[in-house]
């Protein structure tokens, strides 16, 4: 053979036309990568279940009703969520480092705010019924998803506008009306069936409802105040925050004195002083603790200190005092901070003889609120791992299910339910635990597997600021409830979605393929398919993945 | 045009005027102000090419490789432990018959830690196909980049240009800077018989069985035994262009010598000082230059020292175990010399990790040299036990 071979014939370099395929280098492997899914720290830390990342994704391509119809595909409320939300998913961000995290909730509130075909298709009637008891966030995202799974709802409520204490208890600077009625009336329109002005208990007993339906889901929310247990609460000036909350938001303007204390330091607190300040009133705010053990959302706390509100920490309520029958201020203790509590926060303890007076002519107390079972059965307990009562059938959903306090947590608690209730509606049985939000994802994602920071390649992103969300100017929140908070344009919304690392997320930036020094990555419709005849394993694609969508596991022969 | 400037400058106008395409590289000292120049060159448009950053040596040669394999002129440089990095590259490049042309300040390898001189990165170098320059002067530095892209694109052979790390990278010299238009007709744009070419999909470098590959190994060295008559004549156009030309082994006061130093690099320039002091004290001594290592020129080796009484190999390297490096290639070469012909040949190593090598040092080389006082192989001014000394001089 070698003397057919002349010297001149070869080329003076080896050089081959023949196709490599012929080398099956993927017999060489121990170890093959998988595109996979993981979860991002946005949507691992959103009670609601927001599937955070890939709503973006579909935004920062432009997709904008796409991405609006993802985003409600369980959660009914979105526009609502995106004003009132403490976005918690915000916090583990991982652009932070890189110009700061993505604004979630402005996106959410600009995607909640989408018009069009953004609303899924019911599922085919199943022929069951469903009472919801509360119209509040828990019971509108049970009735949408139990609705959207084709049985027939009903919503119970005794309050003349369904929305619970969306309507009653968060003003309007915060959330407008019309965005509450927008997405009720979307809920509506699927065939959710709304009676208001009902309530279960007066106007219709427990049992005939529970025999009327094929299941009951309870969500009737936190409404009745605690009292404040000192002297001098019975006066007409003293108030309970959460029904002065709802009168004031009703349009109602009684009578107030000028100058009123506020006591306590969550939600209601914040909203029955910046609610307060809107009608003329002076508040001032009494916390037994300091800012830091506020258990209000911070961004309501930094919006009433911008508005001048004043605030009394390390104070304790003592005694109502009164000249002539009439409020002439708050006598309080000077607390100090001692070994924290269950919550894990300090705990306040008095200093003796440290008694001082806060004037004011009047008192709001906004000390956190318990739900009111009255009408109803004594024993239903607070739901177990399914969110099913003690009964049979009976369901419960939002804070009277785990009192987490915030609309989100209720959305998330609703959707739950309803998938629990669903599963009960078409088997009979059910589940041993209610599924986590995240698990009734349609995308399939390795919930295991949280994408970290050290996950990222982040040679692959640039540093970019997070904008600016401009605020209504303090001297134009007095007197008017005028949304606070601006909201943003299409642009703004899909430059932010493009600011979003997409964490755990392929958005098919085809790095792998680029990278593979095999050419054994190929583009099909929808992502990649990795040619395991000749991936070697070798992991570059794993290692140049900016956002971690890409695993490696042992290959056993 | 002439200017002051030093080494490092010398060989970044050399690339400039070559017209390189693409550079990568990584820095280190003392190389580092070579890939500063061109990076300035590039960013202020005095030199059109593609300026890559990577994150080492080894990847920077890897760039050089890739761009070279689609056609382009490339440049990297770099010094000890960088060369050392490259060094699973440093072969692909001459197996894959690359006209890359490298600059490599020889610097001393760690540890201990240093930053200065010696041969030994580039020696550890020898047997990887590519072809290797010792430079002594800035003029020639400049000169010999141009050159070498001339013949590595002729051959289709790789060039390390070398240089003494500070000795020459950091001293400033008058440098003739030429023309860019007589660099143009010197050397004419690149075009590889054989390149990346997306219409002609193809694998470079691919699996060759024993049936063929001692044939691409045979190539390489028919291309090293061309390489020498083509570095006479690419020096000789030089010479015609620019008054300037090297050869492969450079001479001086040869002639009539009775004893002869041979060295590379710049103790070669320092010795021409030690010769001319010597040769009034009426030694009949001399200096003879190796330029062009790879190719070995051993004939013109052995034509130039051929009749001589002595000579004295000053190696600022060191094959451990055995002895300095153009020591045993000069040897070599001259070992098929008749006896008579035959020089004596001792060999002394000095100047490891920057150590100076004064005018001095070699005169008193030569001197010993000349009354038969060095033994075969020895260390100059380092610490020694005192065995060793008395047997350097007893060898008399």
């Amino acid at each position: 053979m070698a003397s057919e071979l002349r010297l001149e014939d070869l080329s003076y370099v080896p050089f081959s036309e023949k196709p490599t395929t012929a080398i099956k280098t993927g017999t060489w492997k121990y170890v093959e990568p998988f595109y996979q899914n993981a979860l991002p720290p946005c949507a691992a830390a959103c009670p609601a279940g927001n599937d955070i990342s890939y709503g973006l994704l579909l935004l920062a391509k432009g997709q904008v009703v796409e991405a609006a119809r993802w985003w409600r595909r369980r959660n009914p409320i979105p526009a609502t969520l995106g004003r009132v939300c403490p976005h918690p998913c915000e916090n583990p961000c991982n652009r932070e480092p890189l110009g700061g995290a993505i604004a979630v909730s402005m996106v959410e509130r600009f995607l909640g705010d989408v018009e069009g075909d953004v609303v899924p298709q019911p599922a085919p009637p199943t022929g069951k019924k469903v009472a919801v008891v509360g119209s509040g966030p828990a019971g509108l995202a049970a009735a949408y998803n139990l609705r959207l799974a084709g049985h027939e709802v009903r919503v119970f409520d005794d309050k003349p506008a369904p929305g619970g204490y969306l309507r009653t208890g968060i003003p309007e600077y915060r959330l407008p009306r019309p965005v509450l009625d927008r997405e009720v009336q979307m809920i509506a329109r699927l065939g959710v069936v709304f009676q208001q002005g009902v309530r279960v208990g007066r106007d219709v007993s427990f049992e005939e409802l529970r025999a009327s339906h094929d299941a009951v889901i309870l969500a009737l929310g936190f409404h009745k105040s605690r009292a404040l247990g000192i002297p001098g609460e019975d006066h007409p000036h003293v108030y309970n925050g959460v029904k002065l909350l709802e009168q004031l938001l009703a349009g109602e303007r009684p009578s107030l004195p000028p100058r009123m204390t506020v006591v306590g330091g969550g939600n209601t607190a914040m909203d029955v002083a910046r609610s307060l300040l809107r009608v003329g009133v002076s508040p001032v705010v009494v916390y037994r603790r300091t800012r830091a053990e506020m258990p209000a959302i911070a961004a309501e706390v930094e919006d009433a200190l911008a508005e001048g509100i004043p605030f009394e920490f390390l104070a304790a309520p003592v005694r109502v005092v009164m000249e002539n029958g009439a409020i002439v201020g708050l006598e309080c203790q000077r607390m100090q901070l001692g070994e924290p509590d269950a919550s894990g926060r300090r705990r306040p303890v008095p200093v003796p003889g440290s008694e001082f007076v806060v004037p004011c002519q009047g008192v709001v107390t906004a000390l956190g609120e318990v739900v009111d079972l009255e009408g109803l059965p004594a024993d239903l307990g607070t739901g177990d791992a399914r969110q099913a009562s003690t009964l049979l059938g009976v369901f419960v959903a939002g804070d009277m299910a785990d009192g987490a306090g915030t609309v989100t947590a209720a959305v998330g608690s609703g959707i739950r339910v309803a998938s629990v209730v669903d599963a009960f509606l078409k088997s009979g049985g059910l589940p041993v635990q209610a599924p986590t939000v995240q698990e009734l994802w349609p995308r399939q994602v390795s919930l295991r597997r949280k994408v970290e920071f050290s996950n990222l390649n982040t040679a692959y992103f640039r540093p970019l600021p997070r904008p600016e969300i401009h605020h209504l100017s303090p001297e134009l929140r007095r007197g008017s409830f005028a949304e606070v908070v601006q909201g943003w344009d299409v642009e703004a919304a899909v430059q932010e979605a493009r600011r979003c690392l997409a964490c755990g997320t392929c958005n098919e930036c085809s790095n792998c393929l680029y990278f593979c020094p095999d050419v054994a990555i190929h583009r099909v419709d929808g992502g990649f398919v990795i040619d395991r005849e000749h991936c070697k394993g070798c992991g570059i694609c794993v290692q140049e993945c900016p956002r971690s969508a890409l695993e490696l596991r042992e290959v056993t022969r | 045009m002439k200017s002051v400037i030093k080494g490092n400058s010398a060989v970044a106008h050399g690339v400039r005027l070559a017209r390189a395409q693409v550079i990568a590289a990584y820095p280190i000292t003392p190389q580092t102000s070579i890939i500063e120049d061109l990076a300035s060159f590039v960013a202020q448009g005095q030199l059109r090419a593609t300026f890559v950053k990577v994150e080492s040596e080894h990847s920077a040669l890897a760039a050089c490789i890739g761009a070279a394999s689609a056609g382009a002129r490339v440049f990297t440089a770099t010094s000890a432990q960088g060369l050392a990095l490259m060094h699973e590259l440093i072969h692909w490049a001459a197996g894959a018959r690359l006209p890359i042309v490298l600059a490599d300040v020889n610097r001393a390898m760690a540890p201990g830690w240093s930053i200065w001189t010696d041969q030994n990165d580039t020696l550890s170098q020898r047997d990887t196909g590519w072809m290797q320059v010792y430079c002594a002067s800035s003029q020639e530095v400049l000169d010999s980049v141009v050159q070498a892209y001339k013949v590595s694109e002729k051959v289709l052979l790789p060039t390390m240009i070398v240089l003494d790390a500070f000795f020459l990278s950091h001293t400033h010299e008058v440098v003739d800077i030429p023309e860019q238009e007589l660099v143009d007709r010197f050397l004419p744009p690149l075009d590889l018989p054989l390149k990346l070419d997306i219409q002609r999909p193809g694998a470079f470098g691919n699996l060759v069985f024993p049936d063929r590959y001692m044939e691409f190994r045979y190539k390489i060295e028919l291309a090293h035994r061309e390489a020498l008559e083509v570095w006479r004549q690419v020096d000789e156009e030089w010479g015609r262009l620019t008054g300037r030309s090297y050869g492969l082994v450079d001479s001086y006061k040869v002639e009539d010598a009775d004893t002869v130093l041979l060295t590379a690099g710049t103790p070669a320039s320092t010795a021409r000082v030690a010769v001319d002091r010597l040769r009034e004290e009426g030694l009949a001594v001399g200096v003879v230059r190796l330029r062009v290592f790879r190719p070995f020129p051993g004939a013109d080796l052995a034509r130039v020292l051929a009749g001589r009484r002595r000579v004295v190999v000053l190696d600022r390297n060191c094959s451990y175990g055995h002895h300095g490096i153009f020591h045993q290639e000069t040897k070599s070469a001259l070992y098929d010399l008749p006896e008579r012909r035959r020089p004596q040949l001792v060999g002394v190593i000095a100047g490891l990790g920057g150590r100076d090598i004064t005018a001095g040092d070699i005169a008193a080389i030569l001197r010993k040299a000349s009354h038969g006082e060095l033994a075969p192989v020895s260390w100059w001014n380092v610490l020694q036990p005192e065995e060793e000394l008395e047997a350097a001089v007893a060898c008399k």
